[in-house]
């Protein structure tokens, strides 16, 4: 059973509990590979998987142009690319894992799994999203909040909360 | 202790400290616990042995650095030996097994380098 969330988004500082519903669901999804969950473990990661991919589209096609355009200056450490560079890693590597994961629901027996590898590669992308957060939310979110007029505001907040919920629920109503 | 012996000791550690990963992924428990602070611990004894033998370090720039990397390991390993008993103070979880695993990850990347950095030495000074 996925958990709840309240997907509500009153400013865009709220979002830092959007990316760590993302992160306690990979961690559940972890913690599911540890027990030989498989399904569960993969209902878990295919929702990290949604909601990241939406998280990727939010930021660039609403975040990024409104930080572009009422950011002045870009703080150091906040630039554009560089949200877009690792926007791009983190997906890589959660594909990667996605893929796999299906092999190993689909066939258990001949999928080879060994767990410190595949941890090894979880700790690399948990340290990747960490650091990614850390920049949406001392320069993504916060500069936003400070910087968009309000009116500006409301319309992606209310996109955003209802693609979010949206994606959440579908993966819960999956069989 | 020579460099030589401490690699060989080094590599070891490592292929045991995996094996005992891969039991604390499948059945975490205080018995796992245990017996990775076994293991940290005699490597610790070990660190700090083939440390004392890294004398002179400022003459060597190159010795200087693995006597850097060398302390670097020993915090790295007093740090993980609190972390564990931290966790055996409390109830033992998947999530205090991913804690310690998670923190194990980067101090086994300062080993590996470690350990790499050294044997270039060894091979360069003959």
């Amino acid at each position: 059973m996925l958990p709840d969330f309240d997907f509500a988004y009153r400013n865009f500082t709220d979002l830092n509990r959007f990316n760590l519903f993302m992160e306690e669901n990979f961690l559940a999804h972890q913690i599911h590979l540890m027990k030989d969950e498989w399904e569960q473990a993969l209902a878990h990661l295919e929702l990290v998987f949604a909601l990241y991919r939406e998280h990727v589209r939010d930021t660039d096609r609403l975040l990024l142009p409104l930080y572009e355009k009422h950011v002045r200056p870009i703080p150091e450490g906040g630039a554009v690319l560089l949200f877009v560079r690792e926007h791009h890693f983190i997906v890589k590597c959660l594909s990667s894992l996605m893929r796999w994961m299906g092999e190993l629901v689909l066939d258990p027996g001949g999928t080879p799994f060994r767990r410190v590898p595949l941890f090894e590669e979880h700790c690399q992308l948990k340290d990747l999203l960490d650091h990614h957060h850390a920049r949406d939310r001392y320069f993504l979110f916060k500069s936003l909040d400070q910087c968009v007029p309000d009116r500006e505001k409301e319309k992606p907040l209310t996109d955003m909360e209802a693609r979010h919920r949206s994606i959440w629920q579908k993966i819960r109503e999956q069989p | 202790m020579t460099a030589t012996e401490f690699i060989r000791i080094g590599n070891l550690f490592l292929t045991q400290l995996e094996a005992l990963q891969e039991v604390l992924l499948k059945q975490p428990d205080e018995a796992i616990f245990h017996r990775i602070r076994d293991l940290q611990e005699q490597f610790l004894q070990n660190v700090r042995l083939f440390s004392k033998s890294l004398t002179n370090p400022l003459a060597d720039p190159e010795i200087f650095l693995i006597r850097k990397q060398s302390e670097l390991i020993q915090q790295h390993l007093m740090n993980l030996q609190e972390r564990i008993d931290l966790h055996l103070g409390a109830r033992i979880t998947p999530r205090s097994a991913l804690d310690l695993f998670d923190h194990q990850f980067r101090f086994k990347k300062v080993v590996i380098k470690h350990l790499e950095d050294l044997e270039n030495l060894t091979r360069q000074s003959g």
